[in-house]
């Protein structure tokens, strides 16, 4: 009893009721009256460290973007201001950091997170209370509802990625594989829908298991899929499916294991200098929203300009965190109002929106659709970016 | 406005049309540039460069043709002159920035790269300090690539590059050659491949200077085309793009070290697994009778390769994963054929058909294949015999490899399998030891005789160029006789060596069999064992086995103790490493005391050099 008084004190902003109708209204009454000296004040949410270490450089894309649109005089002639908070992966600060965003009136719009659990739980409190909520990375297909007015999403969703896994196997004539994946909604849904266009395109499933998040050795599966224990066993690729810290155990257990067939593995593992891991990493394939090789005017200027800036080149994250902002920026002048309901109407309707990811659009449930997903392959501890057509 | 209105088009085009064509002629030159292949296809940097270019923009699809500005007679010069003048290509691929040349090209790309022409001269030319070219040069006989047209008043004569050429240079009959550097090393890079005195010569000849440098282009035809402003914006992009990734760099280098170089340089990675004992041995001191095929056929071609052993299917994967060059040896299977390419037969495996002689004490019948209707034959999925199986409607069972069939064999699931011989009594010899005598084979007739490759990955660039360099090889050993004494070496049986040379000889010579029984069979092998090693590796009780048959020989005797005493009881004087014996029987005794004396037989029958090694066991 004293412990749940306890918890309930130390948490009281999480049970927190809140009118979100009232605070929709405030949101709106203030967007009108905005004055033209204010600044527009933009959350950006995303787990921008992890044990210490840079998580990616979506903080930096983000950043450059603000300095991008306030040098050509902001947005409707207002400064913005990015309010940057960390979620630390987690659900129940996602949440806080959601709720108190909802309760500020000056917060229109949000840009954030990297993982679709703490977005789709925190879209909840967004949608309610009116502000505009971009994600650049939750990819479950569920994080985009008929119902919700307020949410988008920036990056393809898992089913999606699911296809051109499958598209990729064809094209490098992978007749027989291994699907391996974790035990999430998010794996699972990628290796289903794998499977199931495999299938289509004459692939064969020699193979399927799952695994534990926590999984470390993964000796089930690699004795089944191992030539040395499996006499039988012929495949030309192992598809994985899973996070960042499990993949590439996963892949060093089975070199160690004589399997040294191509991995093919999801965007999950597009993370800084993954091509650096080592030597086992050689012949992974990832999965990537973004090619550098690919001529777009607008990417080659923006890589160029970010590397001026930062000294660094910009990852799939930095250039993630840049279109958000950008594509938000488009829909407030495209409206002229920074009413949530306006940007939200406006972004819906965003065609052919010429990004430094090339053109995409917007889709009416706040989807969208011709952001492609490019697949690269690691070869002498570099990438080396794989032609699909 | 007008302006505006073509940009509105040229997008709309581009986006309702995800693939527009665009004909683009790539210069034929020499390799490494531009060049046709064996299998008549347009290969070399320039076309290379130009695909990846186009690899990056997927709303443009590439249709290249080759242009050869090198023709002679004037009929080809005036089609030359219609096709240009046609203008229905959009550019040129691989030209340096000649406006007087090509009057057809309206602008150039960025520069791709740049070909240097260099001056090459033996030493003794170079003691003198020339460092202005021609001046410093007049007084020198100079040639040069007839593909280089030099300005400067000087005299030079057309030349090719030859081992002629280098033996001149080198002897100083000529100074200097003019040549495009990339195309001179590579041929002179062949060149000494091909000669030890070359390379010998070569040791005298000196890169002198670069007389010139020049940009390679891709130059745009006058030819109206909606979207040719937005295709060369795009084109210098890619080159931008490439240049600073060092992807043309490495377009350049893979093109400039072919099969030999590379790989002379750094050894093939290949892979193997035991197979029928003395075929691929899994004992690495003794390779085995087709890894020592293999290795002295690369060799034959300056291509040295290290080995690593594996299981079968370990060793399949491994190299359709590209992990190795190649693998053996295999039979030409459907499924590997989809994967691999094969090379020419390395050897013919004699295919048996086996029994269990408990079960068919009187042998088997087997005059064609339709008498096996008796019997359950086994197999493995996809071998060649499948479809002999289907053919006759024989009553059969499929496994996944030969592991599997043999396990189905010896526990009887199975009445007949064919195999071949030396593999399978290998296999129940290492899993089955005690089963070993159950078994037998029919001697009358042989089920077939199959060849046997070495398969390399269809998905490595490389695997071409080596399979062709392992066929020159192979085909060079075979002419030397080398191939006839591996066999022999490794005691191939009479019959086996025979089919062997007779097949990859090309003779469709009928084949002579009678087949020995299995234990002879046995036997024999043991026997040819002992003289491919021509060492007897455990110690050797007293008997009267011989310990080797020969007509007359050279003996040398190695003893464990080192100090043991050797004598030749009925041999006239004293031991001693390396004397000569005639043939006939003797006694050896190896003896030292505190050890067990040995006392052992050995037959000469024929002129050889003889190893032996015995241990002495301590007398307890």
């Amino acid at each position: 009893m004293i412990l749940l008084v306890a918890v309930f004190i130390a948490d009281r902003e999480f049970f927190q009721t809140y009118n979100y109708e009232e605070l929709k209204i405030e949101k709106e009454l203030y967007a009108q009256s905005i004055e033209k000296n204010e600044s527009i004040n933009i959350g950006i949410i995303w787990p921008f460290h992890e044990d210490g270490e840079p998580m990616d450089n979506f903080k930096e894309g983000a950043e450059f973007a603000i300095e991008t649109i306030n040098s050509k005089g902001g947005i409707l002639g207002r400064e913005v201001k990015g309010i940057f908070q960390d979620d630390k992966i987690d659900i129940k600060t996602s949440v806080k950091i959601a709720k108190k965003f909802a309760s500020n009136k000056k917060i229109f719009a949000v840009v954030a997170h990297a993982f679709s659990n703490q977005a789709l739980h925190s879209s909840i409190t967004y949608n309610y209370s009116g502000v505009v909520m971009i994600s650049p990375g939750a990819t479950d297909p569920l994080f985009i509802r008929d119902e919700f007015k307020y949410i988008f999403r920036t990056i393809p969703n898992d089913i999606k990625m699911g296809k051109a896994m499958t598209k990729l196997a064809k094209i490098k004539n992978f007749q027989k594989v291994v699907v391996v994946h974790e035990q999430s909604k998010y794996a699972r849904v990628i290796a289903n829908t794998f499977i199931e266009n495999a299938l289509e395109l004459g692939i064969e499933v020699v193979y399927k298991e799952n695994f534990h998040p926590n999984e470390e050795l993964f000796t089930n599966i690699i004795t089944n899929i191992s030539p040395i224990t499996n006499y039988s066993i012929d495949y030309d690729a192992v598809v994985a499916i899973g996070s960042e810290s499990a993949i590439p155990n996963l892949i060093k257990n089975s070199r160690e294991k004589g399997i040294y067939a191509k991995f093919l593995t999801t965007d999950m593992l597009d993370i800084k200098n993954i091509e650096k891991s080592g030597d086992f990493m050689e012949d992974t394939i990832i999965a990537t929203i973004f090619n550098p090789e690919i001529l777009n005017i607008k990417t080659q200027n923006f890589i160029e300009k970010f590397k001026n800036r930062y000294d660094f080149d910009p990852d799939t994250w930095a250039l993630q965190g840049y279109d958000a902002l950008m594509l938000l920026a488009k829909a407030i002048e495209v409206g002229n109002s920074l009413n949530p309901i306006h940007i939200a109407d406006n972004l819906r309707y965003i065609r052919n929106f010429d990004s430094i990811f090339g053109t995409y659009s917007m889709l009416s449930n706040g989807d969208i659709d011709g952001k492609e997903i490019y697949f690269k392959i690691i070869k002498n501890g570099k990438f080396k970016y794989l032609t699909l057509n | 406005m007008s302006k505006l209105l073509i940009i509105f088009i040229t997008i709309l085009t581009l986006n309702a049309n995800s693939s527009n064509s665009v004909k683009i002629y790539t210069k034929l030159d020499e390799a490494p540039y531009s060049y046709i292949d064996k299998n008549k296809k347009l290969k070399g940097i320039y076309s290379a460069v130009l695909e990846s270019i186009f690899d990056k923009m997927p709303h443009f699809k590439l249709e290249q043709e080759k242009i050869d500005f090198n023709v002679k007679s004037k009929k080809e010069k005036k089609k030359l002159k219609k096709r240009l003048e046609k203008r229905d290509f959009l550019a040129l691929n691989g030209i340096y920035y000649k406006p007087e040349k090509y009057p057809y090209i309206e602008k150039y790309s960025d520069p791709i790269f740049y070909e240097n022409i260099i001056l090459i001269c033996n030493k003794k030319t170079l003691e003198k300090k020339r460092a202005v070219f021609p001046d410093d040069f007049r007084d020198l006989n100079i040639s040069k690539s007839k593909n280089i047209s030099i300005d400067e008043n000087i005299t030079i004569k057309d030349r090719e590059v030859t081992k002629e050429l280098i033996f001149d240079l080198a002897d100083n009959k000529e100074q200097c050659y003019i040549g495009n550097d990339m195309i001179l090393w590579q041929k002179l890079h062949k060149l000494k491949n091909s000669d030890k005195n070359i390379s010998d010569k070569l040791k005298s000849i000196k890169n002198a200077l670069t007389i010139s440098r020049e940009s390679v282009h891709i130059g745009f035809s006058n030819q109206e085309n909606i979207y040719k402003k937005h295709l060369i914006k795009k084109i210098n992009l890619a080159i931008k793009v490439m240049t600073n990734s060092s992807e043309i760099e490495e377009i350049i280098e893979q093109y400039t070290t072919d099969v030999f170089t590379n790989q002379t340089a750094k050894n093939i990675e290949a892979i193997t697994y035991n197979w029928g004992g003395s075929y691929v041995s899994d004992k690495f001191d003794t390779l085995g009778l087709i890894p020592e095929i293999v290795s002295l056929a690369l060799k034959d071609v300056n291509i040295d390769v290290n080995y690593d052993l594996k299981s079968s299917q370990h060793s399949y994967l491994l190299t359709k994963w590209e992990k190795r060059a190649f693998s053996f040896p295999y039979y030409k299977t459907k499924e590997i054929e989809k994967y691999m390419t094969f090379s020419n037969p390395i050897m013919f495996s004699e295919v048996v058909l086996l029994f269990n002689k408990n079960r068919f004490p009187n042998g088997i019948r087997f005059k064609d294949f339709n008498d096996l209707k008796n019997y359950k034959i086994g197999g493995v999925k996809g071998y060649f015999y499948e479809d002999i199986f289907k053919k006759y409607n024989l009553n059969y069972t499929l496994t996944r490899n030969f592991e599997e069939l043999i396990e189905l064999f010896v526990f009887d699931k199975v009445d007949i399998i064919p195999s071949n011989l030396k593999v399978f009594i290998d296999i129940v010899r290492k899993k089955y030891p005690d089963k070993l005598e159950h078994f037998n084979f029919h001697s009358k007739k042989n089920f077939s005789s199959e060849p046997v490759y070495i398969i390399f990955p269809k998905s490595l660039k490389s695997s071409e160029d080596l399979r062709e360099a392992f066929n020159t090889g192979f085909e060079n050993i075979k002419n030397k006789n080398i191939l006839k004494k591996i066999f022999l070496k490794y005691g191939l049986s009479g019959s086996e060596y025979k089919t062997n040379i007779e097949k990859l000889s090309n003779f469709l010579k009928k084949r002579k069999k009678p087949q020995n029984n299995i234990d002879k069979f046995i036997a024999k092998v043991k026997k040819s064992k002992k003289v491919e090693k021509k060492v007897v590796k455990k110690s050797v009780k007293t008997t009267n086995k011989p310990v080797y048959r020969g007509k007359s020989a050279k003996l040398y005797i190695e003893t464990d103790p080192i100090d043991s005493k050797i004598q030749i009881l009925n041999y006239k004087g004293r031991f001693k490493q390396g004397i000569k014996i005639r043939k006939g029987t003797y006694r050896v005794v190896i003896s030292k005391e505190g050890y067990i004396t040995l006392n052992k037989k050995l037959i000469i029958t024929q002129n050889e050099t003889i190893r032996l090694k015995f241990t002495l066991k301590k007398d307890k």
